[in-house]
């Protein structure tokens, strides 16, 4: 390997992603190359404190993790409700047959998902309130619920990168595309 | 004298003519003569779905717009309006982080799903209009429904704040600095930055039976605040804080006229989280005190034993904003706890996209 490897080949390398011939040439540039070799321990470094603090969380926070999940099932769930045909209405603009196969997948890992977590006692997403608006953060994104079977996400399931949920009952949450770098921020007032 | 069925004739020509006539369910209508131009709207699969007696509007769009100013264009607001009044019907849709010269086009990407009540008959199911636009000059364009103009300004002010003090850490420690920087910010944002949260309004808490102790709060003085949290208590019942009061005084020599509280609590190991905010519209002179309260419960994911309070943003009576300076972030233990800005999470996710080299230009060319 002549050339410098990429930063995306050696944080690859890093995390052991890369595929193994391409791993076995970026390790015997290594070998010769100080400094890839301090940029992929800087990597490895930055990962092995990431998996820590991921795992730490983790162990202590089940409770968290089943509301997300259950967050994800409400989507996929929402998902489906939204392009079931013969509930939609006529100003739908574009139809696509990829539609219909998101959800039923959307649907199976509903079904397998939701009854893998039922389990007595296990209701740790905060409830709707019967009247009023709750907001809440999840994982792909802030949610507005209007009611207990109502709820809304901002982003298109994207995870927005800091947000400020306001006590007065609205929410500020900025996104950033993945692919163009842009970021959006959505906001939307619950009265 | 009209027959039944010349009635039901005209009755049918006139329900047809309508839905011939009938325009598009959704709509930009952008101020003729403004600095902002509609170039195209495609509508991609936005879509309107009944639910119970309402209409699930879920728009996913992108406008085409041309900067019509002689100056640049730092940020733009679009409010996104299915309805004016009940909840949920209105949101708006910011772009900041632009530079956008006279004449040239940029895009603005909606995915955004609102309520409206469930009207068949309904033109149009949801308006885009202008909010705001922000100038590289720090001026402001627009009728500013949403508060436009304090939102962007508040972005860019972080923005520029936060690049001038990675331009300073990359000058001083060259580019391992900033990478450490960065990886740190990928760190905490990889960890969960945000308590989850919930706000209930109108509606008595889950546990009222049991009764509430008053906790106080924590205040977190920062350097520079033009606003200083003097004191303040809370209602907490388990996971629910309810009728917070937090004393405040202007330090400064203008008027403030709204403050916006930042809450921070902490998660199961102790790091401090960020935990909403509390806006306060007020008119507060040089040297007051006044006192920012809310009779909103907010309900957290567990139960929190403590809570730390700071001002997050200042708006002042001649228009200028104030946010934590960077004066904060280099006292020990504050930058651990404040939430990482917009700006600075963008900029680490260009480092994990596109590796350093594109960052640094970035922070060249934004100088």
């Amino acid at each position: 390997m002549k050339q410098h490897p990429s930063e995306a080949d050696l944080a690859l390398y890093a995390g052991g992603d890369l595929p193994f011939w391409q791993g076995l040439r970026l390790a015997w540039h290594l070998r010769g190359c100080e400094s890839c070799r301090r940029e992929a321990e800087r990597f490895r470094a930055a990962l092995a404190s990431i998996r820590e603090e991921a795992a730490a969380s983790a162990v202590s926070d089940w409770d968290a993790l089943e509301a997300e999940m259950r967050a994800n099932i409400r989507l996929g769930w929402t998902a489906g409700e939204l392009v079931r045909p013969e509930r939609q209405t006529d100003v739908t603009l574009r139809h696509d047959w990829r539609s219909l196969a998101v959800v039923s997948a959307a649907l199976a890992v509903v079904a397998v998902v939701g009854w893998t977590l039922h389990r007595p006692g296990g209701a740790a997403e905060p409830r709707a309130p019967e009247t009023g608006i709750a907001l809440q953060s999840t994982a792909e994104g802030f949610s507005v619920r209007w009611s207990a079977e109502d709820a809304a996400w901002l982003g298109a399931g994207r995870a927005p990168v800091a947000a400020a949920v306001s006590w007065d009952g609205s929410v500020r949450a900025p996104f950033v595309d993945e692919e163009t770098g842009q970021v959006t921020i959505y906001n939307v007032a619950a009265q | 004298m009209w027959r039944r069925s010349d009635r039901l004739a005209l009755l049918l020509c006139t329900a047809a003519a309508a839905a011939w006539a009938q325009p598009a369910p959704f709509r930009a209508v952008l101020p003729e003569g403004g600095p902002v131009e509609l170039v195209s709207a495609d509508w991609g699969a936005s879509s309107a779905t009944p639910r119970g007696g309402a209409l699930l509007v879920d728009m996913h769009a992108s406008l085409t717009l041309r900067n019509r100013s002689p100056r640049r264009i730092r940020a733009v607001t679009l409010q996104v309006v299915a309805q004016e009044l009940a909840p949920g019907g209105r949101g708006a849709v910011t772009r900041p982080a632009l530079d956008v010269a006279p004449d040239e086009e940029f895009s603005v990407r909606i995915d955004l799903r609102l309520m409206r009540p469930l009207a068949p008959q309904a033109a149009v199911l949801a308006e885009v209009a202008l909010d705001g636009v922000l100038f590289d000059d720090l001026t402001f364009f627009g009728p500013n429904r949403m508060n436009a103009r304090r939102t962007m300004l508040a972005w860019e002010m972080e923005a520029q704040r936060d690049r001038r003090m990675l331009a300073r850490l990359l000058d001083s420690g060259g580019e391992e600095a900033l990478r450490a920087r960065l990886l740190e910010t990928l760190a905490r944002s990889s960890a969960g930055a945000m308590m989850p949260v919930q706000v209930v309004r109108g509606a008595a808490p889950a546990t009222a039976l049991e009764p509430g102790r008053a906790v106080e709060l924590a205040a977190l003085r920062l350097p520079e605040a033009p606003v200083e949290v003097l004191s303040g208590a809370a209602q907490v019942t388990g996971a629910e804080v309810r009728a917070p009061r937090v004393e405040i005084v202007n330090r400064s020599r203008r008027a403030v006229r709204f403050v916006e509280l930042g809450w921070l609590a902490p998660d199961g190991s102790g790091r401090l989280l960020s935990a909403g905010t509390l806006p306060s519209e007020m008119h507060l002179p040089p040297g007051q005190r006044s006192t920012v309260r809310t009779e909103t419960m907010v309900r957290f994911a567990r139960p929190v034993d403590a809570l730390k309070v700071y001002p997050a943003l200042v708006e002042f009576e001649d228009g200028s904003v104030w946010v934590p300076t960077a004066a904060a972030w280099a006292q020990p233990g504050l930058r651990e706890a404040l939430p990482v800005s917009g700006e600075m999470a963008r900029l680490a996710e260009l480092y994990r996209k596109r590796g350093l080299e594109a960052v640094v230009q970035q922070l060249r060319a934004m100088r």
